[in-house]
């Protein structure tokens, strides 16, 4: 048990010092007024606002944001393994299609957001499509990467044995890719916490973005903190989630 | 290496100095005694420049500015709340922004100021399409209205639709983000607000959909300045005679587009089409709105009336848009 409290100690101790300092020097900065409240809220007041709004954010908007990043994760997810394992089957494919995702992560949102309006109208389906725009490209990057990886060795000595393409496939290509594909995984999440809050931006009316803008709008900037925030730790929170499945699923692979 | 990080580290701090060294010169003001007496002065409009900024380029153009012994630059905002803020952080001198946006400010806290109203009516109007279900805002029962997220248009379809006898709890209001136009032009939304009668309006009907717009002045939302001058209380009160030069300059300057629209807006359009190039028709158009809205009449040009403010303080205050009392009267200032 103390072992345990050691090694936490050790991993996150100097990250929670550095945060203990980092928001102990901005509510000086911001109370000393150094900084004005309106441009910068001091983290104490952050906390008040959220305290007064935790009703409305904890039950309406965070729900809503979350269920706009799932679905987006989610469909990205199948979407990105599905083109970025076609893409590693068939030369043609990651020909045609290779080009195309760069180009689709060059376009800015808010250029194209007139289009999703029109197609999708203000209903979750806006969101989602900026959502799945942001996140699929870490997660076709990395497994097609990934599935590129090496183990020419393995391979070579699984081809002399007599196996064929799926059992190399299967055998050595997914396992030398996960570690690649859960990078991707990481990233991607995280992505999608950003996609699904400018999908809210674009046109809304509930949500962790559409709850922020709003309250830009009413000069309320410790409101729009404490959005942040909660946006923050979404992202935190599934990032973490998404290190345990590796953690879990690699043990798994090694022994 | 060691060499060109000390030159990259000498650079750095001859531009910090340099960049104090001109806050003084601000801060000191006409106190400080140089040889030209030419006073800088920053001032962020409230969105790309389009035909209500005329007189500004033309007042910097004609050299009415230089007359009075200063030198405008002219700045534009990412966002539309920027301008008061930057404004109330001292780092632009002026800015334009919106009555209700100043009393919702202050009610925040936000020490930020009016010296003048540019234009003394709503140009932020309802809007539905022409020829359809809508003639006035009770029919809004049960439809789709779009907007900013602003509370402020919140309050203001919700005001206008009470006293048209209509139930404000039946209408739907989605945020259509920056997307006013499409949200219209795609009939994503039955009715708009938070569009400008000079420029979305006109934008829509030139696409081919005629609008009609519903003015909030006459459904119980009172006459409010669409756009105001705000200044700094600090700035204000440390040198209010920059401000009175200000005033004075712009007061030639809409004399002038007043006088010649036309030239007004071609130098207008000549200062502004290297960023953003404006539609010379629609925005001839929207002078034509615009000139009798920023008219002051017998009074002097940008004159506010504390009635005015008087009024809007409390109908922000009946509806919530402020929570906290906000006295309209030190939320404005006439130079």
């Amino acid at each position: 048990m103390k072992n345990r409290f050691k090694n936490w100690a050790e991993n996150y101790g100097l990250f929670l010092l550095v945060v203990v300092l980092l928001i102990s020097v901005w509510e000086w900065v911001v109370k000393q007024g150094f900084i004005p409240s309106f441009i910068l809220p001091a983290p104490t007041s952050i906390w008040q606002s959220l305290m007064e709004n935790r009703q409305l954010l904890l039950e309406q908007h965070l729900p809503a944001t979350l269920k706009e990043v799932l679905l987006g994760f989610i469909l990205s997810l199948i979407g990105g393994v599905i083109i970025g394992g076609g893409m590693h089957f068939s030369r043609a494919l990651e020909k045609v299609l290779y080009p195309f995702l760069v180009i689709s992560q060059t376009v800015p949102l808010i250029a194209i957001s007139p289009i999703f309006i029109m197609w999708f109208g203000y209903s979750i389906w806006s969101k989602v499509a900026v959502t799945i725009l942001t996140a699929f490209f870490p997660i076709v990057v990395s497994t097609y990467d990934g599935l590129k990886t090496g183990g020419e060795e393995y391979r070579e000595i699984l081809l002399t044995m007599g196996a064929n393409r799926w059992q190399i496939f299967k055998k050595v290509q997914v396992p030398l890719a996960l570690p690649a594909f859960f990078s991707g995984l990481k990233m991607s999440v995280v992505y999608c916490v950003v996609g699904a809050t400018i999908g809210e931006w674009l046109g809304a009316s509930e949500g962790l973005g559409y709850f922020s803008r709003r309250m830009s709008g009413n000069l309320q900037a410790d409101a729009v903190f404490a959005s942040i925030f909660l946006l923050s730790l979404m992202g935190i929170v599934l990032f973490l989630l998404i290190s345990l499945v590796e953690k879990q699923l690699l043990k798994n692979k090694i022994h | 290496m060691k060499k060109s990080f000390m030159v990259i580290i000498s650079l750095f701090l001859l531009l910090l100095s340099a960049c104090s060294a001109g806050n003084k010169d601000n801060q000191a003001g006409n106190k400080m005694v140089s040889k030209e007496k030419v006073q800088k002065v920053t001032i962020m409009l409230d969105w790309y420049p389009n035909a209500v900024h005329s007189l500004l380029f033309v007042t910097k153009e004609k050299g009415y500015f230089k007359e009075q012994g200063l030198d405008v630059d002219i700045k534009m905002p990412a966002d539309t709340n920027d301008p008061l803020k930057l404004v109330a952080a001292n780092q632009v001198d002026m800015a334009i922004s919106y009555q209700p946006e100043v009393l919702v400010a202050r009610g925040e806290n936000i020490p930020v100021k009016s010296f003048a109203a540019l234009v003394r009516h709503p140009l932020n109007q309802l809007m539905v399409p022409a020829n359809g279900p809508i003639k006035s805002p009770k029919d809004l029962e049960g439809k789709t209205i779009g907007y900013p997220s602003i509370p402020l248009d919140e309050a203001i379809v919700q005001t206008m639709v009470k006293s048209d006898g209509g139930n404000p709890q039946k209408i739907k209001m989605v945020d259509v983000g920056w997307d006013l136009i499409p949200a219209m032009a795609t009939k994503k939304t039955n009715a708009l607000i938070g569009g400008y009668i000079n420029h979305e309006k006109l934008l829509l009907e030139k696409e081919g959909h005629p609008i009609l717009a519903l003015n909030p002045k006459e459904y119980g939302v009172p006459d409010y300045y669409e756009l105001v001058l705000v200044g700094s209380e600090k700035g204000l009160k440390e040198k209010p005679e920059v401000f009175k030069k200000f005033m004075a300059a712009i007061t030639k300057g809409q004399k002038y587009v007043q006088e010649n629209p036309e030239k007004g807006l071609s130098i207008l359009l000549k200062n502004a089409d290297k960023s953003s190039p404006l539609d010379k028709d629609v925005e001839t158009k929207s002078l034509q709105i615009l000139l009798p809205l920023m008219d002051a009449k017998e009074k002097a040009f940008g004159y506010q009336d504390p009635q005015t403010w008087k009024n809007v303080a409390e109908w922000l205050k009946d509806n919530k848009v402020v929570k906290t009392k906000v006295n309209s009267k030190d939320a404005f200032v006439n130079l």
